[in-house]
């Protein structure tokens, strides 16, 4: 940690201190400012006094003068923010005021210092705590959070009791980034909405108070950062990534300018495409091209309805390993599952949640689980390790399978390379289809199951593949790579990790016309779908659905918007044409050049992507 | 004395997040407004609708039946009124 020096500059002249924590994107939007720090500090201590028979009254009559304040002082508080023309907290803090009435809760707390002779203190803890409890052996997620409201009740209540000071937020003046290791409702009532730039949180999930209030607000927050209050103190400046789930501490200069380039950027975008943020992908000629979102755990859900995604195209499993290094539960990978299925119902249309099984191995690899092995990517990845630990895969297909009764759902294997492997892969999941009608679990008996075409084999055998499959999406980062035998992460050669390689172009285009054939989908779910030259050249080439981050479909929507199925065979035409006498630059150079001439501001949409790094 | 007419009415959450503390809040209160009682069943396990810790340990997530059983002077009233509020789903923009 970096000692403090003049405010001003302090984030340019401390170029050794820079450091980027990586949290949960909560909710969405950029900041960078000055760090307000407020500190809860979790659970409060407690005097545990025992008392004599006569003081039991004494003790009571306490209780029921703090509860009493307590009442006052989230009165108090209503009435400010019903000035303020209320928030969120609002609905909430009136439900404290339940909490403080439930004549139940205070029969019990009074009870408990007669029986037990104890403190008020101590009496508010033990009701509290078996309150507790059952909170935490609630199974669904959101319900076991609200746990945190009797937190915050019961935190109010002793701080009375033991005249302890209330508001952290009592200094702060200036528009500001709150760190905090947690918030309670009844810490943000307090907290003048109009000087907070973001929130930053050790603590928290996507569906915590902050996260809520932060959403509402439309303020920037990023959750879930471990020990952010510790690294940082106030004043020191932070860059806050609500998108991605960032939080840069004490940037350099040239951090800080790439920052606010990127957040100009995001401005003019959502400027420009504001009118393509919703409806259906659709050429001008009238033919449809589902447009929908790659995403994973930790990604905000909020993102699909705001850029008008049409369903979730790749839904990454994976991250829930990755995140904690350790093999998740039935339970928690359905709660994950749940919640995005849930997201897509709510856009309508019959969007679904496209599930990719657990994709490891090659550049993720979860350091408890995997071997280490000479040649990662042509290693035990993906399916293969799947198919080598069955028990792994089926605890997850129970997973999205009981995902698929609350929402629409389809399960993905990765990695195919042989439809053996696909085979075995369905034979598991109907095995795990019987474990769960045997538990009298219900799921979709109609589940559709597709395979990723991301090898060459699979690309050359899709038409056998096709006829054990409902859908294929064509993972376009790993077919090039394994195409072009080229690791794109490596300097050496990343020069011929080429998406418009004519071999890339053949087998992108066997595999459209296998599914065709068969009459099943084709998507391409790579970060390719989102180039701005690429995404149309998939639809030329056959491909159907295109899935990407989120915030690039309003661009890719106005793209396919500006041509039609003329102009899409017309590529076509041109390209096959090229495949034995052009290269894959000259290719791409084509295909930029003819949507430059097809498409209204073809330039200024392109500038919009300048991030759309392919991962 | 005349036996007590006990009302019983089964409604289905329909917010997204189910009964947790805004809804809870809210019912609590609506049920401690009349002069009646009302208990909430779910799942075998039967408590007081006017207290809103104990609606909220049913761990009534959306979709979940409460069997309503409601006596007293103002029973049809209240029953009424809490029919429309779960209807309405509570009210929460969020959760619509």
């Amino acid at each position: 940690m970096q000692e403090s020096q003049t405010r001003d500059t302090s984030w340019v002249a401390q170029k050794g201190g820079m450091e980027t924590v990586a949290g949960l994107a909560t909710s969405r939007g950029f900041a960078a400012g000055e760090v307000y720090l407020a500190l809860r500090g979790g659970r409060i201590a407690i005097p545990e006094r025992a008392i004599a028979p006569d003081d039991a009254d004494g003790e009571v009559l306490r209780y029921r003068t703090a509860q009493k304040s307590a009442k006052a002082q989230i009165d108090k508080m209503l009435d400010d923010l019903r000035q303020d023309g209320g928030d969120d907290s609002l609905m909430v803090l009136a439900s404290h005021l339940e909490i403080i009435n439930d004549v139940s809760f205070s029969a019990r707390i009074e009870k408990c210092i007669y029986d037990n002779r104890i403190c008020a203190e101590s009496a508010v803890r033990r009701v509290t705590d078996e309150v507790r409890q059952i909170f935490m052996r609630m199974k669904d997620k959101y319900m076991r959070e609200r746990v945190k409201d009797v937190d915050d009740v019961e935190s109010r209540i002793l701080r009375i009791l033991m005249d302890r000071d209330d508001n952290p937020f009592a200094y702060l003046v200036k528009p500001s980034i709150i760190v905090a290791d947690e918030l309670a409702p009844s810490d943000t009532a307090a907290l003048k909405k109009d000087l907070v730039l973001g929130f930053a949180t050790d603590d928290g999930s996507t569906t915590s108070h902050v996260a809520l209030l932060a959403r509402a607000l439309g303020i920037p927050a990023v959750t879930g950062l471990a020990d952010i209050s510790s690294r940082v103190k106030s004043g020191d400046f932070v860059l806050l990534d609500g998108t991605n789930g960032a939080v840069t501490i004490n940037p350099d200069a040239s951090t800080r300018a790439a920052f606010d380039q990127m957040v100009e950027h995001e401005r003019q975008l959502a400027e420009f495409l504001a009118e393509d943020s919703s409806g259906a992908g659709v050429l001008k000629s009238g033919e449809r091209i589902v447009l929908s979102a790659n995403s994973q755990p930790g990604v905000d859900l909020c993102d699909l309805k705001r850029f008008g995604a049409e369903g979730i195209g790749l839904y990454r499993t994976e991250y829930l390993w990755l995140k904690s290094n350790d093999e998740p539960s039935e339970d928690e990978q359905f709660e994950a599952y749940a919640a995005a299925v849930r997201a897509a119902g709510e856009l309508g249309g019959g969007a679904r949640v496209t599930f990719r099984t657990l994709d490891i191995g090659g550049d993720k690899l979860p350091r408890m689980m995997m071997q280490r092995e000479a040649n990662p990517f042509l290693g035990c990845r993906s399916i293969r390790y799947l198919l080598r630990h069955r028990d792994v895969l089926r605890t997850q297909l129970r997973a999205i399978l009981r995902a698929s009764a609350i929402g629409k759902a389809a399960v993905m294997f990765p990695m195919v390379s042989d439809v053996r492997e696909m085979v075995e892969a369905k034979s598991e999941l109907a095995l795990a289809m019987r474990s769960l009608r045997e538990d009298g679990i219900p799921f979709d008996e109609h589940i559709q199951c597709g395979a990723m075409v991301e090898t060459p084999s699979a690309a050359l055998n899709a038409v056998r593949l096709a006829s054990e499959c409902d859908f294929f999406s064509i993972g376009t980062n790993d077919l090039v790579q394994y195409t072009m035998a080229a690791d794109r992460g490596n300097g050496n050669v990343a020069n011929l990790y080429q998406p418009t390689n004519p071999a890339v172009l053949r087998l992108v285009q066997m595999t459209a016309k296998a599914a065709s054939d068969a009459g099943i989908g084709c998507g391409v779910c790579g970060e390719s779908a989102s180039d701005p030259v690429l995404g149309f050249l998939w639809v030329a080439l056959g491909v159907g659905e295109l899935s990407m981050s989120a915030g690039f479909l309003p661009a890719q929507r106005r793209i396919l918007k500006a041509l039609s199925k003329c102009d899409a065979d017309e590529l076509a035409a041109y390209v096959n044409g090229f495949l034995d006498v052009r290269t894959a630059e000259e290719i791409y150079d084509f295909c930029l050049r003819f949507l430059l001439a097809k498409v209204p501001r073809f330039e200024d949409i392109q500038s919009f992507f300048t991030r759309a790094q392919t991962v | 004395m005349a036996e007590e007419k006990v009302i019983e009415k089964e409604v289905t959450l329909l917010n997204r997040y189910g009964l947790h503390v805004r809804p809870a809040g809210l019912f609590a209160k609506t049920a401690s407004r009349y002069d009646a009682d009302i208990t909430v069943e779910k799942d075998g396990v039967e408590v007081s609708g006017k207290s809103i810790m104990a609606l909220m340990t049913l761990e009534a997530v959306s979709g979940s039946v409460l069997k309503l059983k409601v006596s007293g002077p103002e029973a049809e009233d209240l029953l009424e009124e809490i029919e429309a509020l779960v209807a309405r789903k509570f009210d929460i923009p969020d959760e619509q």
